[in-house]
């Protein structure tokens, strides 16, 4: 049984109310208030799911994103207007970076589409963004558990016998701390420039101040 | 001028129907000012071979209101108008039949909101290329533009 949690906008609302009432000594904190991202007020845990990445091999959320920032996507491969944008945006901001920040960030694109994704088509995808993003896709029930866990419910939706169809999926970005718990939100409009400077602030306060 | 508007819309109404007609009832004279006009016409380079997106703004100047009826492209097999709208955080993407495009008023066709979907590519699209669109219109016809192949980072520029 999956407690679901507030709605991450609606979290975020109730932030915006707190941070407003003062300061906070706290890195994490402090780099919020450079960011353009949301904060949500009780960030989440990175799902407990096992997926497959675009190479065939089992990638476990929890384990596979430790000792990193991770900036994860919901998408598919199919989808003709906000993935590629929003793909593309994450990859121009991640050749922004510096160095030795980019080294701390990976980028997680979680395929939603069970029906017509598989770890080649991703791994394809991926390619004409950034080859060192990793893609994984699963079950519909492995992918439904991870989305319950970030706080989304999977609406229903057809699947004609052929033709092209739509697969729902969140428009925003997570941006996870290495302790594996999703902090931030990123719309999917969010510039590459303040995706950038978002990751650098966040990197930094992680690695140098301590967080 | 309104009562001419009104006139050339039941024209356009009339000869809509009127395919058995051998002859155009009002021989080569224009049935309706073509008054709408599409700018910034552009799509993504694709990233999955089979589909792409394609924005463009959509003025209409006149004294009518318009209707996109549909697009259509050399470029791909099936072309088709899409909205976007945001279901319980999930973003949901479900086909419409027309736009309307009010007088007096531009609609963005951009991302993340209404768009057209080539679907069927018939050639690879690189950056920098340029595609036939034509978007047919209720009034003001069908108004072919060029639209450029775009690198999806710069979709919002």
């Amino acid at each position: 049984m999956i407690m679901m949690r507030p709605h991450p906008v609606l979290a975020a609302l109730s932030l915006f109310a707190s941070t407003a009432c003062g300061g906070s000594s706290n890195p994490i904190e402090r780099a919020a208030n450079q960011m353009s991202a949301t904060q949500f007020i009780q960030p989440y845990d990175m799902p407990a799911v096992t997926l497959t990445d675009q190479d065939g091999e089992a990638f476990d959320l929890r384990l596979d994103t430790r000792d990193q920032i991770t900036v994860l996507f919901f998408g598919y491969t199919s989808c003709p207007d906000i993935c590629p944008i929003t793909m593309a945006s994450v990859a121009r901001a991640v050749s922004l970076l510096e160095p030795e920040i980019r080294s701390h960030v990976g980028v997680l694109f979680v395929s939603l589409d069970a029906n017509r994704d598989d770890p080649g088509r991703v791994k394809e995808w991926l390619s004409t963004f950034d080859p060192a993003f990793v893609g994984v896709t699963g079950t519909q029930e492995q992918l439904d558990q991870t989305l319950e866990g970030l706080g989304f419910v999977m609406p229903p939706y057809e699947i004609p016998a052929e033709g092209f169809y739509e697969v729902p999926h969140p428009a925003s970005l997570f941006v996870f701390t290495p302790e594996r718990l999703g902090r931030f939100g990123l719309g999917h409009e969010t510039t590459p420039e303040q995706i950038a400077q978002d990751l650098t602030v966040l990197s930094q306060a992680w690695w140098q101040d301590g967080a | 001028m309104a009562r001419r508007s009104l006139t050339a819309a039941l024209l356009v109404a009339v000869a809509a129907c009127g395919d058995a007609e051998p002859e155009s009832p009002v021989g080569g004279a224009p049935l309706a000012p073509r008054d709408v006009e599409v700018t910034a016409a552009r799509v993504l380079a694709p990233s999955s071979p089979e589909r792409t997106a394609l924005y463009a703004d959509v003025a209409n100047p006149g004294s009518m209101p318009d209707t996109l009826i549909s697009i259509s492209s050399p470029a791909a097999e099936e072309s088709s108008l899409h909205e976007m709208a945001m279901e319980g955080g999930m973003m949901r993407m479900s086909p419409i039949e027309y736009l309307v495009i009010p007088v007096g008023s531009t609609v963005s066709l951009a991302p993340g909101g209404l768009h057209g979907m080539l679907d069927g590519l018939t050639s690879a699209l690189a950056v920098g290329d340029s595609v036939e669109v034509t978007l047919l219109f209720a009034l003001a016809g069908s108004q072919t533009v060029w639209a450029t192949v775009q690198d999806p980072a710069n979709a919002r520029d």
